[in-house]
């Protein structure tokens, strides 16, 4: 019985597929090597169904989406009866990935150069279905260097792992083929021994082809710098002996010896080799003379010269003469004899023929002056102007012709009288618009998508234009094979136009299932999150797009492919495919630098403040950690330090404060931690946890604060961004260099001070590049606010308002204009404090020193040291900055390229900090104008910058402000 | 004792004969059933293109439907496989330079030679239900058909004409063999262009 029941679960076995066909599935399997997957990922892409009958459709279906994900190289669906129902498995062959590329055996061959031509004919990673190809490309490889019977096989190693796979190549180059004989052919100019030992080559060498080639072409190139601009040589090599020979035909012909001669007008070296490209091209064919002699015209005809001439003689090779010297015969001599004729001066430029548009408007397009030199290209270019206007007034058959009359020639210049002769012709008006062939998207839709209307003039780019977002309009939607066709109808005279918008709409293709490959750490919904393409919709090229711009944005990935899968025959759907390549997890970065520039320090013979050029090196470290838990989170520490002049600059207020001695004082630091995830809570907003310890060393003081802050960030669209922000610190002040009783109220009662609190900033950035902008604009609004109500220990409000501008100018060479507004508001919340060890109560309504406004230095008011500016209230005695509550920046800067990476800048700044904001007035504003050069490294643009004070005044120390201040740092100022 | 002995060898040889058997019956067995636990492979991948598979239904739907040419006999899936990879590669191409839709009619008729190719709408039926092919696919597939026959006709027929000279050698009767003979030329040159720019991998061709 049991023989029976086997022999007819064989027999069953090999039941045609339409027997299968239509039975209930009654198991489902999915296995690779043997296994069996429970991959839920996986499963969800079978299209077969327990419990239905088994319909091949679905089989088809499930095999392309398994198969899209990449990771198979072949998927098998097995069916087996059992009972009235059949037990599918679905058998995915894992993809072999080519990760290495391993050569064995006698190679014969250096193994870089092995590899060398594997990789760049076929990738690193070369598809195994291509294996053979390489084998080719070996073979070829081989015969070329003298192996032609080279075996080589190529096999797959996949003991280690599939997805790790090498491609292996067995080698056996067999017996080098030697030089048999060698048979020299043409005309060679020396005798063969010569030539033999030039070339480097004797009977009984070992072949090899590419070695020779490169020997020969040297040969050919020494020949051509001693004037045989058509010099040849090549090889023939002929394998006898069963292959184990070469038999070398060697075809030398140094054709004849060219000698070019310019007579007449004169053209300097350099144009005559650029002009007439002999030894350049290894030619003296016709065409290239032919060439030449237009070349040469041109070139005068751009100077001016309006009847330029330029012939060229070309001399047989003579017949050698008894005696003479080899070189002295056959030698080719071409002549070029110059006439550049008379300079031509535009006397007169005008336009005639036009009735509907005025000169008035036409004349500002010919750039053929009066008094210029006359040239035909200017006057093209004129023409082709003023064609594209009136083509863009609906005058579709618009010609212009150019009238050119030349006077009689004096002194070497003849003038000239341009007159540009228009034939308006018709103006063609859009009488109507309409749309044939759409029957997916109503015409109204399509109307709105153009920007065609009736009553408009006919112009053909426009029209143009108008298909194009047709076509894009129908491709969102899914009509991958949309073609739009415009068709105009003129109507009588053609004054009128009916415009018609032909449609092929094609299928619209939907998407089946978006299959996502290549995260091995990245979450799937992570990305799934991102992707805009989803099942079930049309397959929009905009969602595409989007999806891509979208994926990328994560900064997850360090590429992302998206593609399409389709069945045979199945038009009306697609799986997309998104393959995605993550990018290292962490990432470190560090850096060092200088940076230069006047700072305040505290003389040590007066205790004044003093200006100082101090050079400070620094650097940064940097280490973050991407996508952790799969998602779109990340780490990031940053650490910097900087190292800044001690001595002079000590403080007596500070005990244990060295103010003996030099040298560089480990006195700026900052690390801060930072936690940052997108779209948080799945909302749209990026939320930041940061925490971290600074140092910083400021003009009047150092302070050393210690905080945390929560942010989180809404980019409302492609140049907006809102934020909130909540902080929390604690900084203390250090080495204050005012007198003590100079120093503001607060400062003395809070040389430490608790700041608890909330701010916003909205972010309006469309500058072309954040680091080198040459148009668009940055502007700034932030508003903060610290009350002891949140837990801090002084009040008060700020707003911070700015605003950059960038545009190249009109008609320059890439010069860009910047201009700039800064605003300060700060106001203190009045707190009634009893002073230590006094009766009396106070009331402070200031900011903490770390708070308030303080400007001069190289990105504000530049001829000022840094913190330096200020009206005099700002000033303490000493001439330390105390800062203010209110502040006024306006910059401009016009930056010039100068030559390569190098640039200039011209600027005027004017600024300055007042004490309140009532005391606000533009006509305190200080004023400083200088000029700076840019370096652009590769890390940004290197700066050095001179201001100048165009109102120096006398310090409260009693001494003139210094005239300038010398600034060098990294990036523009703004 | 020697019977004895001999008795025990006899029975000794009766014993391995069995145990042969038991062998040969579990080796029987377990052959049928590893056959059993098999199954037969109802489809797999064929080929790779760009953006596309070839299964093993697509080429026998192909065959059947008449959509490519192959010869009868063992080959006769590799052949059917190298010609619906020309076909999808030519279609590939025609859907580049985006030609008018083929008229209903044209499809219709189309359809109808499809279905002249059997002998009965239910064996028309096994065929489509075998190959995973419904009525859509179907009417795709008709219509793809005259595209490309449009694409070939419009393409290569005039530069496939004899000039008056070949003519005058040959005769006029062998006109329509030789361009014919021509045309079928430039077609298989064209055709082994887009295979040399197309990334075809071939899994399978059995």
């Amino acid at each position: 019985m049991l023989v029976l029941a086997l022999l007819f679960a064989a027999s069953a076995a090999h039941a045609a597929v339409s027997d299968y066909v239509g039975k209930p599935v009654v198991e489902i399997r999915l296995q690779s090597n043997g296994a069996e997957l429970r991959d839920p990922t996986l499963l969800e892409m079978i299209e077969t169904r327990t419990g239905a009958p088994l319909a091949m459709v679905d089989v088809r279906e499930s095999m392309a989406h398994l198969f899209g994900l990449g990771l198979y190289q072949d998927v098998q669906v097995d069916a087996l009866l059992r009972g009235d129902g059949v037990v599918l498995t679905y058998n995915l062959i894992p993809a072999y990935r080519v990760r290495r590329i391993v050569f064995q055996g006698a190679l014969g061959i250096s193994e870089n150069d092995l590899r060398r031509v594997v990789v760049e004919r076929h990738g690193a990673s070369p598809s195994l279905a291509r294996a053979n190809q390489a084998v080719t490309t070996l073979r070829v490889l081989y015969r070329d260097r003298g192996y032609p019977r080279a075996e080589i096989a190529a096999r797959t190693d996949v003991s280690r792992d599939p997805a790790n796979a090498a491609l292996v190549f067995t080698i056996r180059p067999g017996l080098r083929a030697r030089i048999g004989a060698i048979d020299i052919q043409g005309s060679p100019r020396d005798p063969a021994p010569v030539v033999l030992s030039a070339l480097g080559l004797q009977v009984g060498d070992d072949y090899d082809s590419i070695a020779l080639d490169q020997r020969l072409a040297r040969y050919a190139d020494n020949l051509r710098a001693q004037g045989y601009y058509e010099a040849r040589a090549s090889q023939i090599p002929r394998y006898v002996d069963n292959d184990a020979v070469v038999n070398l035909a060697l075809s030398i012909d140094p054709g004849p010896r060219v000698e070019i001669l310019f007579q007449g007008d004169a053209l300097s070296d350099a144009d005559r080799d650029r002009l007439v490209p002999i030894a350049r091209e290894h030619s003296v064919d016709e065409d290239l003379l032919e060439d030449s002699k237009f070349g040469i015209e041109r070139f005068f005809r751009e100077r001016g010269y309006c009847v330029p001439r330029a012939d060229y003689q070309r001399g047989d090779p003579g017949p050698p003469k008894p005696g003479a010297k080899a070189d002295a015969a056959g030698v080719l001599r071409i002549t070029f004899t110059i006439t550049r004729g008379p300079q031509c001066v535009v006397q007169q430029a005008g336009v005639v023929g036009n009735a509907s548009i005025p000169l008035a408007e036409l004349l500002p397009l010919v750039l053929t002056r009066t008094g210029a030199l006359f040239n035909e290209a200017i006057v093209g270019a004129d023409i082709a102007r003023i064609q594209s206007l009136y083509r863009q007034r609906g005058f579709s058959s618009v010609t212009v012709t150019s009238q050119v009359d030349r006077g009689d020639v004096q002194g070497g210049t003849a003038p000239v009288r341009v007159r540009l002769d228009v034939a308006e012709g018709v103006r063609s008006i859009i009488q109507s618009v309409s749309f044939q062939g759409n029957a997916a998207i109503d015409a109204e839709t399509l109307r709105k998508a153009i920007a065609t209307v009736p009553g408009q003039p006919y112009f053909e780019p426009q029209i143009a234009a108008d298909a194009d977002k047709l076509g894009q309009l129908y491709l969102n939607r899914g009509y991958q094979e949309i073609a739009v066709r415009p068709e105009p109808k003129a109507i009588g005279d053609g004054s009128q136009v009916d415009l018609q918008f032909t449609l092929q709409e094609g299928p619209q293709v939907l998407i089946d299932h978006v299959l996502i490959v290549g995260n091995d750490r990245t979450r799937r919904e992570t990305i799934v999150r991102e992707v805009q393409l989803k099942s079930g919709q049309p397959l929009s090229q905009q969602q595409e797009d989007d999806t891509r711009t979208r994926l990328a944005s994560l900064g997850l990935f360090r590429r992302v492919d998206i593609s399409y899968l389709q069945l045979p025959g199945e038009r009306l759907h697609r799986d997309v495919v998104i393959t995605v390549e993550e990018a290292p997890v962490t990432t470190i970065g560090y850096g060092g630098g200088l940076e230069g520039g006047k700072r305040l320090v505290r003389s040590s013979e007066t205790s004044e403040a003093v200006e100082e050029f101090q050079i400070a090196p620094r650097g940064f470290f940097e280490v973050s950690r991407r996508n952790l838990f799969g998602k779109d989170r990340s780490l990031n520490l940053f650490t910097r330090v900087s190292f800044r002049p001690k001595g002079v600059s000590a403080s007596p207020n500070v005990p244990n404060q060295s103010t003996e001695g030099g040298g560089y004082g480990f006195n700026e630091y900052l690390a801060r931690v930072t936690y940052g995830e997108r779209r948080i809570l799945g909302t749209d907003a990026d939320a930041t946890i940061s925490a971290g310890v600074e140092q910083a060393v400021r003009s009047s003081f150092d302070f050393n604060r210690r905080g945390a802050a929560a942010t989180l960030t809404r980019r409302v669209s492609r140049t907006l961004a809102v934020s909130g922000r909540y902080s929390l610190d604690h900084t203390q002040l250090l080495n204050i260099k005012s007198n003590l009783a100079a120093q503001p109220e607060i400062d003395r009662l809070f040389p430490q001070v608790r700041l608890s609190s909330v701010s916003s900033s909205l972010i309006r950035d469309s500058r072309n590049d954040s680091i080198e902008p040459t148009s668009g604009s940055l502007i700034g609004a932030d508003a903060e606010l610290a009350a002891r109500s949140i837990g801090s220990q002084v009040g008060f409000f700020k707003t911070f308002l700015q605003g950059f501008a960038y545009r190249q100018l009109p008609g320059s060479s890439n010069i860009v204009a910047v201009l700039g507004a800064r605003l300060g508001l700060a106001a203190g919340f009045p707190r009634t404090v009893i002073q230590e060890g006094q009766a009396a109560t106070i009331v402070v309504d200031d900011l903490p020193a770390s708070e308030r406004f303080y400007a001069g230095g190289d990105t504000t008011v530049r001829g000022f040291a840094l913190d330096r500016l200020g009206t005099p209230d700002t000033i303490d005695p000493g001439g330390f900055p105390k800062g203010g509550h209110g502040l006024v920046v306006l910059n401009a800067e016009l930056r010039i390229p100068v030559r390569g990476v190098l640039g200039a800048v011209a600027f005027v700044d004017g600024g300055n900090v007042f004490r309140t904001v009532e005391e606000m007035a533009f006509g305190a504003l200080r004023a400083a104008a200088g000029f700076g050069l840019r370096y652009r490294s590769p890390v940004g643009p290197i700066r050095v910058d001179l201001g100048f004070k165009l109102d120096r005044r006398i310090l409260p120390t009693g001494q003139r402000e210094k005239l300038t201040a010398l600034h060098i740092s990294l990036g523009q100022a703004f | 004792m020697g019977l004895t002995v001999t008795g025990q060898r006899a029975e000794g040889r009766g014993q391995n004969a069995r145990r042969v058997l038991v062998v040969a019956f579990c080796s029987l067995l377990s052959a049928l059933c590893s056959i059993s636990v098999r199954g037969e492979i109802i489809d797999r991948v064929l080929a790779i293109l760009p953006g596309q598979i070839i299964t093993q239904t697509d080429v026998r739907a192909a065959l059947d439907l008449g959509l490519v040419e192959a010869p009868a006999g063992n080959d006769r899936i590799a052949a059917g496989l190298s010609a619906l990879i020309d076909r999808v590669l030519m279609l590939n191409e025609v859907r580049r330079v985006m030609p008018p839709e083929p008229s209903q009619a044209a499809v219709d008729a189309r359809l109808a030679r499809i279905r002249q190719r059997f002998d009965s709408s239910a064996a028309l039926a096994r065929v489509l239900a075998a190959s995973g092919v419904d009525e859509t696919i179907l009417r795709v597939y008709a219509a793809d058909d005259l595209r490309l026959t449009s694409y070939l006709d419009e393409r290569f027929s005039a530069a496939s004409q004899p000039t008056d000279q070949e003519l005058r050698q040959v005769g006029e009767a062998a006109r329509a063999g030789l361009a014919t003979e021509r045309r079928q030329n430039l077609i298989s040159a064209w055709v082994a262009e887009l295979r040399r720019r197309a990334d075809v991998t071939v899994v399978s061709s059995k």
